[in-house]
C-alpha cells in the first residue's frame, strides 16, 4: 500500500520537474529573447546588458536552470511588467476568486451531471436519456465564450435579472463588509452573517459558473451514462439477480459502486479542464481571478506573469490529480489489496 | 503469455463500410453538414454576397435582412460573407493542426513502442508533462513566447496535441511489436525502417485516426477560444472566434454580431463531432481504444 | 415415483424484436429427479442455457415464454417472468461460467454471499453468515473465516468457483443449475470442482442440471444427459447408453468430435453451422449437416421415438448393433 502512494508521489514529483523544465524552456529558449520577455519590447542597449548579467543569461544553460529552480522554490516569480508588483502577490490576491468559480463549477458538474448520467442509463431511451444525450451533443460543441455571451445577452441584457460582470457589487462590498477569511466570498459572507453580500456574490456567480460548467457537464453526463451502462451489463449483476435480489437493490448497492469508482479519475480530469477553461470564462465576465489576469498579461506582453501562472496552474492540476488518485486508491478494493 | 497473432492489414472493405455509413443516422447528418461547410469553404468567392473585408461605415451594425443576410458588424462588413470565408480558416486550422500533431506524435509513439523498455517509460513521462497542463494553458504559454498570430497559435496547438497521439500510438505499438508477425519480421533481418513502415504502421494507425477525427472539432473550438482572448488570429484574418471577440463592445444591443459567428462555430464543431463519432464507430465499434 | 425437482413440458421461448419474433426454443421437455445429475449438451445457441433461464424467470422483457414447468411439484408461471421468479425463490440455485466475473469486485465476498442467501431464503443476517461460513468449510476453502472477508480478486478462479458453489448449496435448493462452471478454469481444477458438485449434490439430495459442451465432463459425473440442437431435444438417455450407443446422428457426430483418452484421435468436426436463431426450418434441424440425411429428413420434423431409458427424434437414426 505504502509503495503505491510512494510510487505515485514519485511520479508526480518527476512530472513536476518536467513542468518546470518546460516552462523554463518556453521562456528562455524559444525564439524571442528572454531579456525582451523580462523588459518588454524595445529595451535600451544598456538595460539589455544589465539585465543579461542580472538574469545570469551569460552563464551556461544548466546553471540558468538551477537558478530558475531556486527562484521558483522561493516563490520569486519576478515582477509583473504590467502592474510592476511581484507576480506572486498578483497571483495570491486573485487566486481565491478563481478557486471559488472552479469549485462551484465542479460541484455543479458532479452534483447534476452524475445523477443525470445514472438516470439516463437506468432508463435508456427514456425522456431523461434523450434529453441528456442531445444536450450533451450540443454542450461539447459550444465554445465557452459563446455560451457566456449568450447568458449575458439573455439574463443581463434582456431580462436584467443577473449582473453582467464582476464578482460582487462594489457598493455592497463597501457597505456590507465581511472578513475575507478564505477569500471565497460565498463562504466568508455566510459565516459572517452578511446576507446581502452573500446574495450579491451568489448572483454574480450564477452565469460564470453555468458558462464554465456546460461543456464539462455535457462530458460527464455522457461518460457517467456509459460507465453505468457498462456496470449494468456486468456478470455479477446476473448472479445477484439470479439469487433473487431486486433490480433496485442490485443497482443501488452494487452497480453504482462499480460505475462511480472508475469515474473518480474523470472527475479529476474535469477539474483540470475547468482550470484551463476558466481563463476564457473569467475574461468574458471580467472575473477578478487568475484567468482574467493571464489574458491581460498576454496582450500586454507580461511574460513573467504568463509563465508563472501557467506553471502554477499546472502544479495545481498535478496536485489535484494526485489527491484524486489517492481517493481512488482508498475507495477501490482492487488497488488496496 | 502467448503472443498474439496479427494478420497483415486487410484491404478496405468498401461495401461493408458503405452499408454502415448509410445505416448510421447521426453520422449521416454530420456528413451532410460537413459537406455543406466544405462546399462553403471551397466556393466561398462564389457564394458570398459581399467582399468580406470591405469596410462600410455607412452600413454599420445593420440587422439581418435582405441586403445583408446575417447583418453587418461594427465596421459595416457583411457577416454572411465573413462567416463563409471563415469556413476556410477553420477548416485549415483543423486540418493543419491535427495533421501536424499526428505527423509528429505518431512516429514518436511508434518508435518508442517498437523499441520498448526504458525508451518507452521515459516517453510516457515526457508525454505526462504535456498532459499535466490544463487545456489552453500550454498554447497560451507557447504563443506568448512565439508571438501572437494565427500560425503561431496553430503551431502552439500542434505542440500541445502531439503527445496525446504519441501515447495512443505507443500503447498500440507495444502490443503489435510483441506479435508473432513483427517478431518474425525482426528475426528475418528486415531493416527497422521497413518493419516500422510496412509491419507496424498499418496495424497501429487506426486508434490515431479515430482520435484525430474526434479531435478535429475540438481543435477548431480551441483555436476560436485562443482568437477570442486575443492570441491567435489577428485582423485582417477572418476567423469566427476573432469575430466574436470584436463584437463584445456592441453585442448586447446588436446580438447578431456575436451570435452569427458563434453559431457558425457551434454548427461546425457539432457536425465534425458527429462525423468523428461516426468514424470511430466505423473503425472501432467496440470502443477498445481510449 | 418421487416428485421430480424440475419438470418441463413443451417449453417454448421467442424474443420480440423490430423484425418480428425470433423463436429460440421449440418445445423442450425434461425431468430431473432429486439427487440426479442431468447433463445438457449442445453447441452455442442450441438453447441449453435458455431452457433453465426461462424456467427460473430470468428472461429479458422482450421474451415470450410458454409451457408447463413444475419445480418440486409446484407450478411455475413461466409466461410471466416476475411470477416465475417468485415461484422459484429459494428452490433453485445457479452456478455461472466465469467465477472471476460472477462477483462484484468492489464488495467483500461475505457481503454479496449473505445478501444472496437472504434474498433466496429469507433467513436472518446472522443465519446467512453462518450458512456462508459452513459452506466455505464444506468446500474446503483454506481459512474459511478469513476467506469470507476477502475481495474476489484476492482469490483464484478455482477458489471463487468453490465460493459460488458454497453459496449455491447454502441456499438449500432443490435444484442446482450449473452453466458451464468449469469451462473457464484450469484443467487441474476442473476435476476437483465437478467432483465437489457431485458429492454435495448426493449428500444434500439435490437435483442438478449440468450444462456443458464438453462430453468428457458429462461422462465423469452425469447420470443422464439431454442432447440439444437448434432449440430442440435431439436425444436423451442415460450416460452409459448415450455414449455407447447414440441413436441421433447429431449425438454420434458430437461423440466423434470429442477426443477420448486412450483412443486414437479421430477428430471429425461437424461441417457447416447450426441454424441461426429463429430460422424457420422444414423438417429436421440437423438435416443440412447430417451425413445420413434422407429426403424425408428435410420435409418433416422427426417425432419422438422412445427406447429403453430415453428417447430420440430422428428419421434415420444410428443402427443398433445386435447385442
Amino acid at each position: 500500500m505504502k509503495s503505491y502512494v510512494a510510487k505515485r508521489l514519485g511520479t508526480m514529483v518527476l512530472i513536476l520537474i518536467g513542468v518546470l523544465v518546460m516552462t523554463f524552456v518556453i521562456s528562455r529558449v524559444l525564439p524571442g529573447s528572454p531579456v525582451e520577455m523580462y523588459l518588454g519590447s524595445r529595451p535600451s542597449a544598456e538595460a539589455v546588458e544589465r539585465v543579461t548579467r542580472e538574469m545570469g543569461l551569460d552563464r551556461p544553460i544548466y546553471v540558468q536552470f538551477v537558478r530558475y529552480l531556486g527562484e521558483v522554490v522561493q516563490g520569486d516569480f519576478g515582477i509583473s511588467l504590467m502592474t510592476k508588483r511581484p507576480v506572486l502577490t498578483e497571483i495570491s490576491e486573485r487566486f481565491p476568486a478563481t478557486l471559488e468559480l472552479v469549485l462551484c463549477s465542479v460541484l455543479l458538474v458532479v452534483l447534476v451531471g452524475v445523477p443525470l448520467g445514472v438516470v439516463a442509463a437506468l432508463r435508456q431511451n427514456g425522456i431523461v436519456d434523450v434529453v441528456a444525450r442531445s444536450v450533451s451533443a450540443f454542450g461539447v460543441a459550444i465554445p465557452t465564450f459563446l455560451i457566456a455571451m449568450m447568458l449575458q445577452l439573455f439574463f443581463a441584457g434582456q431580462l436584467r435579472l443577473l449582473p453582467l460582470q464582476g464578482r460582487i457589487d462594489d457598493l455592497v462590498l463597501l457597505d456590507y463588509e465581511f472578513p475575507h477569511v478564505t477569500g471565497l466570498y460565498l463562504f466568508d459572507s455566510a459565516i459572517a452573517g452578511e446576507w446581502v453580500a452573500f446574495g450579491s456574490a451568489a448572483a454574480h456567480l450564477v452565469m460564470p459558473t453555468l458558462a464554465l460548467s456546460l461543456s464539462a457537464l455535457a462530458l460527464i453526463v455522457r461518460i457517467t451514462r456509459t460507465m453505468m451502462i457498462e456496470a449494468l451489463g456486468e456478470e455479477f449483476v446476473t448472479t445477484l439477480r439470479a439469487y433473487g435480489l431486486s433490480s433496485a437493490r442490485v443497482n443501488f448497492r452494487y452497480v453504482l459502486k462499480a460505475a462511480l469508482i472508475p469515474l473518480l479519475t474523470v472527475v479529476g480530469m474535469t477539474f483540470g479542464y475547468l482550470l484551463g477553461t476558466s481563463v476564457v470564462a473569467e475574461y468574458v465576465f471580467d472575473w477578478p481571478g487568475i484567468g482574467g489576469f493571464i489574458v491581460r498579461a498576454i496582450t500586454k506582453s507580461d511574460y513573467p506573469s504568463v509563465m508563472a501562472i501557467t506553471m502554477l496552474l499546472a502544479t495545481a492540476y498535478l496536485l489535484i490529480t494526485f489527491l484524486v488518485d489517492m481517493l481512488h486508491f482508498a475507495v477501490d478494493p482492487r488497488l488496496r489489496h | 503469455m502467448a503472443t498474439q497473432d496479427i494478420t497483415p492489414s486487410e484491404p478496405s472493405r468498401l461495401a461493408t463500410i458503405w452499408s454502415r455509413v448509410a445505416g448510421n443516422k447521426t453520422f449521416f447528418v454530420g456528413l451532410v453538414l460537413f459537406v455543406v461547410i466544405l462546399f462553403a469553404a471551397l466556393f466561398a468567392p462564389l457564394i458570398s454576397t459581399h467582399d468580406p473585408l470591405k469596410i462600410d461605415f455607412g452600413a454599420k451594425l445593420v440587422a439581418p435582412g435582405s441586403e445583408h443576410w446575417f447583418g453587418t458588424d461594427e465596421l459595416g462588413r457583411d457577416l454572411y460573407s465573413r462567416v463563409v470565408y471563415g469556413t476556410r480558416t477553420s477548416l485549415m486550422i483543423g486540418v493543419v493542426v491535427t495533421l501536424l500533431a499526428v505527423a509528429i506524435g505518431a512516429p514518436i509513439g511508434l518508435i518508442a513502442g517498437y523499441e520498448g523498455g526504458r525508451l518507452g517509460f521515459w516517453l510516457m513521462r515526457f508525454t505526462d508533462v504535456f498532459i499535466a497542463f490544463p487545456p489552453l494553458l500550454l498554447p497560451i504559454a507557447i504563443t506568448a513566447a512565439l508571438g501572437q498570430g494565427l500560425y503561431e497559435a496553430m503551431l502552439a496547438l500542434s505542440i500541445s496535441a502531439f503527445p496525446w497521439y504519441s501515447r495512443i500510438v505507443y500503447s498500440e505499438a507495444q502490443r503489435v511489436s510483441k506479435s508473432l508477425y513483427v517478431q518474425s519480421a525482426r528475426a528475418s533481418g528486415f531493416s527497422h525502417f521497413r518493419i516500422l513502415t510496412k509491419h507496424m504502421l498499418p496495424n497501429c494507425w487506426t486508434p490515431a485516426i479515430t482520435q484525430a477525427s474526434m479531435d478535429f472539432g475540438y481543435t477548431i473550438l480551441a483555436a476560436a477560444s485562443l482568437s477570442f482572448i486575443g492570441i491567435g488570429a489577428k485582423e485582417p484574418d477572418i476567423e469566427w472566434g476573432l469575430m466574436v471577440a470584436t463584437s463584445r463592445t456592441k453585442f448586447l444591443d446588436y446580438w447578431w454580431v456575436a451570435m452569427v459567428p458563434g453559431l457558425a462555430i457551434l454548427v461546425t464543431v457539432f457536425a465534425l463531432n458527429l462525423l468523428g463519432d461516426g468514424v470511430r464507430d466505423l473503425l472501432d465499434p467496440k470502443g477498445d481504444s481510449k | 415415483m418421487t416428485t421430480p425437482v424440475l419438470s418441463v413440458r413443451d417449453l417454448r421461448v421467442g424474443f420480440k424484436s423490430r423484425q418480428g419474433i425470433t423463436q429460440v426454443l421449440h418445445g423442450v421437455s425434461m425431468d430431473i429427479a432429486p439427487g440426479e445429475i442431468v447433463g445438457m449438451v449442445g453447441e452455442s445457441g442450441s438453447g441449453k442455457s435458455t431452457t433453465p433461464a426461462a424456467a427460473l424467470g430470468l428472461m429479458p422483457r422482450n421474451a415470450i415464454v410458454s409451457g408447463e414447468v413444475q419445480m418440486a411439484g409446484l407450478p411455475v408461471n413461466v409466461a410471466r417472468p416476475k411470477d416465475a421468479r417468485t415461484d422459484t425463490r429459494g428452490k433453485a440455485s445457479v452456478i455461472f461460467q466465469q467465477p472471476m466475473r460472477a462477483f462484484s469486485p468492489y464488495d467483500r465476498l461475505e457481503r454479496q454471499i449473505t445478501d444472496a442467501i437472504i434474498a433466496q431464503t429469507g433467513v436472518s443476517k446472522k443465519d446467512a453468515k453462518e450458512r456462508a461460513l459452513h459452506g466455505f468449510e464444506r468446500l474446503k476453502l483454506p481459512d474459511p473465516a478469513l476467506a469470507l472477508t476477502k475481495y474476489p480478486h484476492q482469490m483464484s478462479g478455482g477458489q471463487l468457483q468453490r465460493a459460488m458453489i458454497a453459496l449455491a448449496f447454502a441456499c438449500e435448493p432443490k435444484l442446482l443449475i450449473c452453466d458451464e462452471p468449469t469451462t473457464a478454469l484450469d484443467v487441474t481444477v476442473q476435476a476437483q470442482v465437478i467432483h465437489m458438485i457431485r458429492q454435495m449434490a448426493e449428500e444434500d439430495n439435490v437435483g442438478v442440471l449440468f450444462i456443458t459442451h464438453d462430453l468428457g465432463v458429462v461422462a465423469e459425473i452425469c447420470d443422464r444427459v439431454y442432447v440439444m440442437y437448434a432449440g430442440r431435444i435431439a436425444e436423451e438417455n442415460s450416460v452409459g447408453e448415450l455414449l455407447g450407443k447414440p441413436r441421433h446422428r447429431y449425438s454420434r457426430a458430437l461423440l466423434n468430435s470429442t477426443p477420448v483418452m486412450g483412443e486414437k484421435a479421430r477428430f471429425q468436426t461437424i461441417p457447416g453451422n447450426a441454424p441461426a436463431a429463429g430460422a424457420h426450418i422444414e423438417g429436421c434441424a440437423f438435416a443440412d449437416r447430417c451425413a445420413a440425411a434422407t429426403t424425408v429428413c428435410s420435409l418433416h420434423p422427426p417425432s419422438k421415438t422412445e427406447n429403453n431409458s430415453g428417447h430420440f427424434a430422428c428419421h434415420n437414426p444410428e443402427p443398433v448393433e445386435a447385442a
